[in-house]
């Protein structure tokens, strides 16, 4: 049905994943005309078009409404789109609120290893967003959005479920270690820089700089 | 009145309009009817035995959907009325030309669009359609090729963009070099003007007009 997660979805952090947008909120996705005019039946491949035409990102606004931004986010919750998909969603890089919200939706339903090694590379994506939220409009850049998504608890008014720390994950092997990974795709891109503008390279590896376009 | 009979044993002309129970088809109905319960209820005691939810009789016989629940087409132009005022055909009717949102397939019409949106999304209406309540699950595949044409599209539109810009740039040019132009012209020919008036009016400066200048200074006489 139009608000039910998708059959067959596998539970999230041991619940509907659905449920991780809590209820308060959750009833005012579900309410809102957005929801039901333009979510109405989205694909993970319909549902591109819409995250492209989004002018900004944000938990709730004004009158307590929800943005369509949040709309997106409970629609990839409820249809629970393969992993790949959202990697794919994640690596057109010229559509950067698409980015945004893979990115939200990783950080919320991926395993901690992969959180990190798909979300660290984000942190050198320096374009701006718009903000929205009870407070108006604010720009934040991507890499700080990926940064709150890393570190703070609650992000775009949705508490992000538990993250194991990148040290533990470490120490039991399972992550490699973050700067010498970093190190390594910067030097390999230093001494591509002069020659090319990076952008076609961008669609192949996630390591790469993004600039304003 | 008392040979007439009992109420029901009356054989007046006048209600021979009426139609007669067919007792062997209505007979042949509930039997059926009955069955088709029976089924049911035998169904759901089997379900509920598997702890499942009890299926409701059915309410019509739409054909079994075909299709997976659609994304629809056109956009719904819920404020395309807004703030206009319509005439209203058939007040107090139903169907079509009623005030507030229809609903063709289902004839039925909605007072506002949040009522009409919850129709249009409703299992009843999918239903109707011939649709479920299922999506289709987009393959890696469809999102990669659905991704390369966004891409494209964006290219194409944001050149065709650059282009307008630069072919209405060149155009304003075009147009301040004309007006430019013409100005200059209409310059050269009020010059021209006062140099043949002087060179009637003053036959004292004609070597001067014929050496192409009109004496220095004030032309004034
Ligand atoms: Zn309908």
């Amino acid at each position: 049905m139009a608000n039910t997660t998708v059959s067959g979805a596998t539970a999230i952090h041991g619940q509907n994943p659905q449920f991780l947008v809590e209820t308060v909120i959750r009833n005012r996705i579900y309410e809102s005309t957005y929801w039901k005019e333009h979510c109405f039946a989205l694909t993970a491949e319909s549902i591109i078009d819409k995250a492209i035409e989004v002018r900004f990102i944000g938990g709730v606004y004004g009158n307590q409404k929800p943005t369509e931004f949040l709309c997106l986010l409970l629609k990839l919750l409820q249809i629970q789109p393969e992993k790949e998909i959202l990697v794919e969603y994640l690596r057109a890089d010229e559509f950067k609120y698409l980015r945004a919200l893979a990115a939200l939706y990783i950080r919320m339903t991926f395993r901690a290893v992969d959180v990190y090694e798909l979300l660290e590379p984000l942190l050198k994506d320096y374009r701006k967003l718009r903000l929205r939220n009870m407070s108006g409009y604010s720009l934040v850049f991507m890499d700080e959005f990926v940064y709150s998504l890393l570190t703070e608890e609650r992000v775009c008014d949705i508490i992000m479920p538990r993250l194991a720390k990148r040290q533990v994950l470490e120490e039991n092997g399972e992550l490699g270690p973050r700067k010498s990974r970093l190190l390594a795709a910067m030097q390999g891109d230093s001494d591509q820089e002069d020659k090319d503008s990076s952008k076609s390279r961008s669609t192949n590896t996630m390591d790469v700089d993004v600039k304003e376009s | 009145m008392a040979d007439k009979g009992g109420a029901y044993g009356t054989k007046a002309a006048d209600t021979d309009f009426r139609k007669k129970w067919d007792k062997e088809e209505y007979a042949e109905r509930a039997k059926k009817k009955d069955q088709e319960e029976r089924e049911r209820m035998q169904e759901n005691e089997e379900r509920m035995k598997k702890g499942k939810r009890p299926l409701k009789g059915r309410k019509d016989d739409l054909p079994k959907p075909t299709q997976l629940m659609q994304q629809r087409e056109a956009p719904l132009e819920l404020d395309k009325n807004l703030g206009k005022t319509m005439v209203v055909q058939n007040p107090g009717g139903k169907g079509p030309g009623q005030p507030g949102f229809y609903c063709e397939t289902c004839n039925r019409t909605y007072k506002d669009s949040v009522g009409y949106l919850d129709h249009i999304n409703s299992r009843a209406h999918l239903r109707a359609l011939g649709q479920t309540t299922k999506i289709e699950r987009s393959t890696l595949a469809q999102v990669q090729a659905r991704i390369a044409y966004l891409r494209e599209k964006t290219k194409e539109a944001a050149s065709a963009k650059a282009f307008d810009f630069d072919q209405r740039l060149a155009e304003v040019r075009e147009k301040e070099r004309e007006i430019r132009e013409n100005k200059k012209a209409e310059r050269k020919a009020e010059k021209e003007k006062a140099r043949l008036a002087m060179i009637q009016d003053d036959g004292d400066s004609e070597m001067a007009a014929l050496m192409g200048f009109g004496g220095f200074g004030s032309t004034k006489k």
